[in-house]
């Protein structure tokens, strides 16, 4: 491997063989080539008669943007094989301070083309911190393969790595529908994977796709109001999705909290069902400043204790025992 | 329903001389027979092979129930493993060190562990079951171990045999000197989910059939609806099912029918979403249930039970009807009363094989049946 200065007009820019793209603007690399000039020299292949680029594309482009004559190169021999430079250029990648999502889909799926799916060097995995498992490598490829649009918005570091995974398999609509939602709510990894799991489930269920329920008239008014902040918004359209993936359970939640309400218990005593309504396990939550008040809680809820409508709340529906009919 | 036979057996050496074995080998003359001295875990499934290990533990489990729900007292009799029939529901799929089909050979074991087992405990009734780990006859016509096991239990006054399967291969059972202490028993489920969630498995037409072939020679019957799935236009595929029961089956031959609403450990349903994937079942309104598996929301669950308790109690009122691992609450929304104002679940379906089968646990005194209150 030779190192030598190489002047700009040996190397064909234009082949980009090799190149995984950023999908997102060098902001940080253009200001540190701007200070110092290229640090870390390019590499570079021999290709008949000219050089190819294996990495630094940025680099040169601005050598060429910014009228050098050329860089000091590390240059590959040509019997150079494909998969000893892309093995290399992926080592150096992985190496790198920040990898985006639409690099490691990239990345991943440089790799399937080199490697069966059991067969990809262990070490790449876990640098890249992806599981070995070859259903999981699958979805990272068919990630790199949805186009210039969903790779930008993966680079653009908006949307989670396991909500980006999710859609991976979605058509083209319902791609084009969710990610640039998820990107403009700003909401964490969680919450992102959250609702991007039941759209999916609510479409799998209802025999949808994916865009059927995020572009329902509800959920488009909430992603488009004026009125609400990326906060809200989230926040609306999580409880409009748990709504739609739980109708049973919701309707519910909002039949307790009406029975609740017409008890009219002090505002400082709570009643709290179990989780989901599911056991006997029923809490009771009081908060007081002193002896005072608390006496002042209970006495005022002595006559909601005795009241039926408590009975309604923990009884929905009792039947009758057939033993005691007769 | 039709099964495809074993190509390939293996053996494990200590049992190769066995009685199983030897029926193996007359039942599947066209497969090859392996020994082995030990058969190790495999991660992929062949659906050819059909292994025979000795088995080193309890023979006799007791039914996996947990303290927030009732459970049946039901127990086990551990005779295999895994099946064939691929359900996209069922939890053997989770099994994934041992995934192909598997019988025990040390049966001689097993019948002096179940002797042992019903002697010790004669002023008690047994309720016992081989359904739990693989499909009680799916394999029987090659095993031929309803042949043994029938017998068996026509002896034992105090005990009880269930044959729990989704097939119709009851050749075996026909003429059997059974005396009225084994039930066959049919898992059943709606015509829509039979075809969509258990293709493999007979019709429900044709285990309806078997039920009555078997009742014809004087078995009693029992019916699993386990799991009830929820779907739009459930109540008519399961009052389906339950009218074409009633229709060809006398309820005064069924001991009992349990019911039970899908739940399932959380790992299972990337595992159904990988292997089924156009199976829509892992989708439906599901909570964490006290016991750390999926089941349907507690209303949805009781409208299910509420629904078929009516349906079963217009064939006859009298049959034991029972909840499959449900709470207090459920039970009192579905039947007006939990199985603790019934001396719990266990001894309600004691009564059960009493009342209908006219069995029982001994006096030691006497030697006759000691009556439940």
């Amino acid at each position: 491997m030779d190192l030598r200065f190489v002047t700009l007009n040996e190397i064909d820019l234009d082949d980009s063989a090799f190149e995984i793209r950023k999908f997102a603007e060098p902001v940080r690399l253009r200001e540190s080539l701007g200070r110092l000039g290229i640090l870390d020299p390019p590499w570079l292949r021999k290709k008949v008669r000219r050089l190819i680029v294996v990495d630094g594309f940025q680099r040169l482009r601005w050598a060429k943007e910014n009228g050098a004559q050329g860089a000091l190169c590390r240059i590959f021999p040509e019997d150079c094989g494909a998969l000893e430079l892309w093995t290399r250029r992926i080592e150096k990648k992985i190496f790198e301070r920040e990898i985006n999502l639409a690099e490691k889909a990239q990345i991943i799926s440089i790799l399937l083309g080199l490697f069966q799916p059991e067969e990809v060097p262990r070490f790449f995995l876990s640098d890249l911190n992806v599981a070995n498992r070859p259903e999981v490598l699958r979805q990272w490829a068919l990630l790199s393969a949805r186009g210039p649009e969903t790779l930008e918005l993966l680079g653009s570091g908006a949307i989670a790595e396991r909500a980006a995974l999710e859609v991976a398999g979605w058509d083209k609509r319902s791609r084009a529908a969710v990610l640039p939602v998820l990107q403009a709510l700003r909401c964490s990894a969680s919450i992102q994977v959250e609702m991007v799991e039941y759209i999916n489930e609510i479409a799998i269920r209802d025999e949808k796709v994916a865009a059927d329920i995020i572009e329902t008239p509800h959920a488009r008014g909430i992603v488009v109001s004026k009125e609400l902040n990326h906060r809200q918004k989230t926040q609306a359209l999580r409880e409009f999705l748990a709504e739609l993936r739980h109708p049973r359970f919701s309707s519910r939640q909002k039949r307790f909290q009406r029975e609740i309400d017409s008890l009219g218990l002090p505002p400082s005593m709570r009643i709290i069902p179990p989780p989901a309504f599911e056991g006997n396990n029923w809490r009771m939550e009081l908060s007081f400043t002193g002896p005072e008040e608390l006496r002042r809680i209970i006495d005022s809820a002595g006559s909601l204790v005795e009241s039926d409508r408590l009975d309604a709340i923990f009884r929905p529906r009792l039947r009758q025992d057939p033993d005691e009919r007769s | 329903m039709r099964i495809r036979a074993p190509k390939r057996v293996i053996v494990e050496s200590a049992v190769a001389e066995g009685a199983l074995v030897a029926t193996l080998r007359k039942n599947l003359p066209n497969a090859s027979f392996e020994i082995v001295d030990k058969i190790s875990d495999m991660n992929c499934h062949d659906p050819e092979i059909l292994e025979v290990a000795g088995f080193r533990g309890k023979f006799l489990k007791s039914c996996p129930g947990t303290r927030h729900y009732h459970c049946c007292g039901y127990r086990i009799l551990h005779f295999g493993a895994q099946c064939s029939l691929d359900c996209s529901y069922c939890i053997l799929q989770a099994y994934l060190n041992q995934p192909n089909l598997r019988v025990f050979g040390n049966l001689d074991e097993m019948f002096r562990e179940l002797s042992e087992v019903l002697a010790q405990n004669q002023r008690s009734m047994h309720r016992i079951g081989t359904g739990e780990f693989t499909d009680s006859l799916l394999l029987d016509p090659f095993t031929g171990l309803s042949r043994l096991l029938v017998p068996y239990f026509a002896e034992t006054p105090n005990a009880v045999l269930e044959l729990k399967t989704k097939t119709n291969f009851i050749e075996n059972l026909r003429g059997l000197n059974h005396r009225g202490h084994t039930i066959i028993a049919w898992s059943l489920n709606s015509g829509e989910v039979r075809k969509r969630e258990e293709p493999f498995a007979a019709t429900i037409a044709e285990r309806i059939e078997a039920a009555r072939s078997c009742s014809g020679e004087g078995y009693f019957l029992a019916f699993h609806f386990d799991p009830i799935i929820d779907y739009p236009g459930w109540k008519s595929g399961y009052a389906r099912t339950l009218d074409r029961l009633f229709a060809r089956v006398d309820p005064a031959r069924i001991v009992w029918i349990s019911l039970g609403a899908f739940r399932f450990m959380p790992e299972l349903k990337g595992i159904i979403r990988r292997r089924h994937p156009s199976s829509r079942i892992a989708y439906g309104e599901f909570i964490r249930g006290l016991d750390g598996k999926m089941r349907y929301f507690r209303d949805i669950r009781a409208e299910f039970y509420s629904f078929m308790v009516d349906r079963i109690r217009q064939a006859d009122p009298d049959l034991r009807t029972y909840l499959c691992m449900e709470d207090d609450d459920i039970w009192k929304e579905s039947f007006g009363f939990s199985p603790k104002e019934r001396g719990g679940l266990s001894q309600m379906l004691d009564c059960a094989v009493e009342k209908r089968m006219n069995i029982g646990p001994l006096s030691l005194k006497t030697g006759k049946l000691i009556r439940s209150s």
